[in-house]
């Protein structure tokens, strides 16, 4: 352990990994204040200038960014009531009344102390859990891990999008774009259409970068031309000092909120597809119910930013955690952080402690070193994000897409990678047009080739015969888990919205009649 | 929306039979195996996709059945000739890039881009257009010391 420290700490404290660290939350705290873009977005556009790291620097780099992301959606969400994620919708409610009544500085200032807060006790979460987790899933064999596997997606998909079946579909499509490549068994190509340069497999970066960051400027965009590109707005000056400071008392009074927050975040961020809005949801709600002076809830109580920025950044570190230790991801920026690693020679899962163990501790000092940077620009660059959020749509969307070109290039193959970030920018689009779940998508792509090696296992351990389950409780379980997450949500909800539709039509009828 | 997911469900079905019997066939080069051919995986998610499909298109018409329509389509043929353009747009940026490097290329995709989406200011147009390329072109080459197009 104490070896990983040491070496985990040479590798850290360089000058160019803590720039580094430093600049990954700088440039997700911009995006995440940026109204429309989003971390993802800045997660694959940065993946590529990632290759010349080091894989410790080039994570830490990553999360920098994830964190940032997320702290950062709270600038614009109480300085415009536009929020720059829609996990700080929530943070509207009572961060821009705040604005209104001149504290827009004291919001910024809970907000931000919440993020940090919420991200420290959910990065303990991590080094605390993912370890003893992973050791237990080491005891997994291909069996259980396949049936994991088929849960997460299934449940993923149940808690995505509005329409299982669309979200399962996108879902198979995912898994279907790790097929192409090199066939592990026998060696020969398979689905290449004679391509050279999908012998390796479908390029990460092409899929990343053409279905999270492309797809989301075509989408943007074409909001735009529907409504009007938003014009840049100015947030409201704080006129008295004491409105601007956030004082010892006024901490004590939000600190149960940031713990709450903390805490959804942390046991929201760990379950597959429930992500971020629905942890700052959560966390307000029950802020606002076990609080005494609930009647203030939006209309400007510094608690309701507490519960929403806390929750939001909690569920960073803490959805790393079944990454780490079973190398299953449930969000979409994990998802990416999952192909991080494996580009750069690591396989997340329950072996990455055992193999790579002093990656993982640098990892570790890395995150905590970001939540420090976070909190330093945070307080220090609040004039400088006030003027961020007012660039113009029309400066930000062109540059995104060249740097979209650029990075799809950089992974090699040459244009070839660059024309098929284009095509899949394009299927994004229509998949977030017609609600085909993208988290599905994205994890499935990434989790394939693990999905193939398992089932293929599986079913040569078993010889095909389903009787051998029996002897594997765990994957009954996690198989009934699946099953019931189909039944729930396909048979039950084609009969439920059948009702619904019967009683509309009924209504309907009546109304005319 | 639901005569679209009604399209999708058709659609999706057709590609997941289209998968099984053409494409992974075609394809997949069997070569020797132990376990289980390479033909096996994409044929297994090719059936699940079809599975799923048809589930769509039957949920479809169970809903059409019932009256129950959904939101309203969200593409509409203005959406498409906007999208369209900017795609065709970004195409062609991407093959003058192709054709005579980044450094001419990608400003000039940006300064279409803006002039598409509505910029008019000139110095805004010439310093988006010309500076992030040039923070790009040196970092790529002389930190990252990755090449660029």
């Amino acid at each position: 352990m104490l070896d990983y420290l040491v070496a985990a700490a040479s590798e850290i404290f360089t000058p160019l990994v803590l720039a580094s660290i430093v600049i990954g939350v700088l440039i997700g705290y911009v995006v995440g204040a940026l109204p429309g873009m989003n971390r993802t977005t800045a997660i694959a556009v940065s993946l590529p200038f990632t290759f010349a790291m080091s894989p410790a620097a080039a994570l830490s780099f990553l999360i920098g960014i994830n964190k940032g992301g997320a702290a950062g959606s709270a600038v614009s969400a109480i300085l415009l009531n536009v929020p720059g994620e829609p996990s700080s919708v929530v943070t509207t409610y009572d961060g821009y009344p705040m604005t209104k009544q001149g504290k827009a500085q004291k919001a910024l200032k809970v907000a931000l102390v919440a993020s940090v807060v919420g991200d420290v006790l959910a990065t303990m979460a991590l080094i605390l859990l993912a370890r003893p987790i992973a050791k237990f899933a080491i005891g997994l064999g291909p069996i259980e891990l396949a049936s994991i596997l088929i849960f997460s997606i299934t449940f993923i998909a149940a808690v995505s999008g509005e329409n299982f079946f669309k979200a399962l579909i996108a879902g198979f499509l995912g898994l279907l774009l790790s097929a192409p490549g090199i066939d592990a068994e026998t060696g020969l190509p398979r689905l290449t259409f004679g391509f050279l340069q999908l012998y390796d497999g479908v390029p990460l970066l092409a899929v990343a970068i053409g279905t999270l960051a492309l797809s989301e400027i075509l989408f943007q965009v074409d909001r735009g031309w529907r409504g009007g590109y938003q014009n840049p707005r100015k947030g409201v000056e704080t006129k008295d000092a004491r409105d601007s400071s956030f004082s010892l008392a006024e901490m004590k009074q939000v600190a149960p909120a940031i713990l709450r927050g903390s805490l959804v975040g942390t046991i929201v961020g760990l379950l597959p597809g429930l992500g971020a809005t629905l942890a700052s949801f959560l966390s307000y709600t029950w802020v606002r119910r076990s609080s005494a002076r609930s009647e203030t809830f939006g209309k400007g109580a510094p608690e309701g930013v507490a519960a929403s920025e806390s929750a939001d950044n909690a569920t960073v570190p803490a959805s790393l955690i079944p990454v780490f230790a079973i190398g299953v991801p449930g969000s979409l920026s994990t998802a990416l952080l999952m192909g991080a690693f494996m580009m750069h020679g690591l396989t997340p899962g329950p072996f990455l402690f055992r193999d790579s163990g002093e990656v993982v501790f640098a990892i570790y000092l890395g995150m905590i070193l970001a939540s420090v940077a976070l909190l330093v620009i945070g307080m220090y660059g609040q004039k400088l994000f006030t003027l961020i959020v007012q660039i113009r749509a029309t400066v930000i969307m062109p540059t995104i897409v060249f740097l979209c070109i650029v990075g799809a290039y950089m992974e090699g193959g040459g244009m070839f990678g660059v024309y098929l970030m284009l095509i899949f920018g394009i299927v994004g689009y229509f998949m977030k047009k017609l609600d085909y779940s993208f988290v599905t998508f994205v994890v499935g792509y990434v989790l394939g080739p693990m999905a193939e090696l398992t089932v293929r296992q599986s079913l040569i351990l078993s010889n095909s015969d389903p009787a051998v389950l029996l002897d594997h409780p765990i994957a009954i379980l996690f198989l009934l888990l699946a099953v019931f997450s189909i039944w729930r949500f396909s048979i039950a909800g084609v009969r439920s919205s059948t009702r619904d539709g019967s009683q509309n039509a009924t209504t309907k009828g009546g109304n005319k009649s | 929306m639901r005569r679209l997911d009604l399209f999708g469900g058709v659609f999706f079905t057709a590609l997941g039979l289209v998968m099984i019997f053409v494409i992974i066939p075609w394809q997949t080069e069997e070569g020797m195996y132990y376990g289980l051919p390479p033909t096996f995986f994409p044929t297994l998610l090719a059936a699940g996709l079809t599975i799923c499909a048809v589930g769509l298109t039957v949920q479809s018409l169970i809903r059409g059945r019932a009256g129950h329509e959904g939101r309203s389509a969200p593409i509409s043929r203005w959406n498409l000739l906007m999208f369209g353009i900017l795609v065709s747009a970004i195409f062609a940026g991407i093959v003058i890039i192709d054709l005579i490097g980044m450094l001419v290329g990608a400003p000039l995709l940006i300064a279409v881009l803006m002039l598409l989406l509505g910029e008019r200011s000139a110095p805004h147009i010439m310093a988006t257009a010309v500076l992030p390329v040039g923070a790009i072109y040196y970092l790529a080459l002389y930190v990252l010391h990755t090449p660029v197009p």
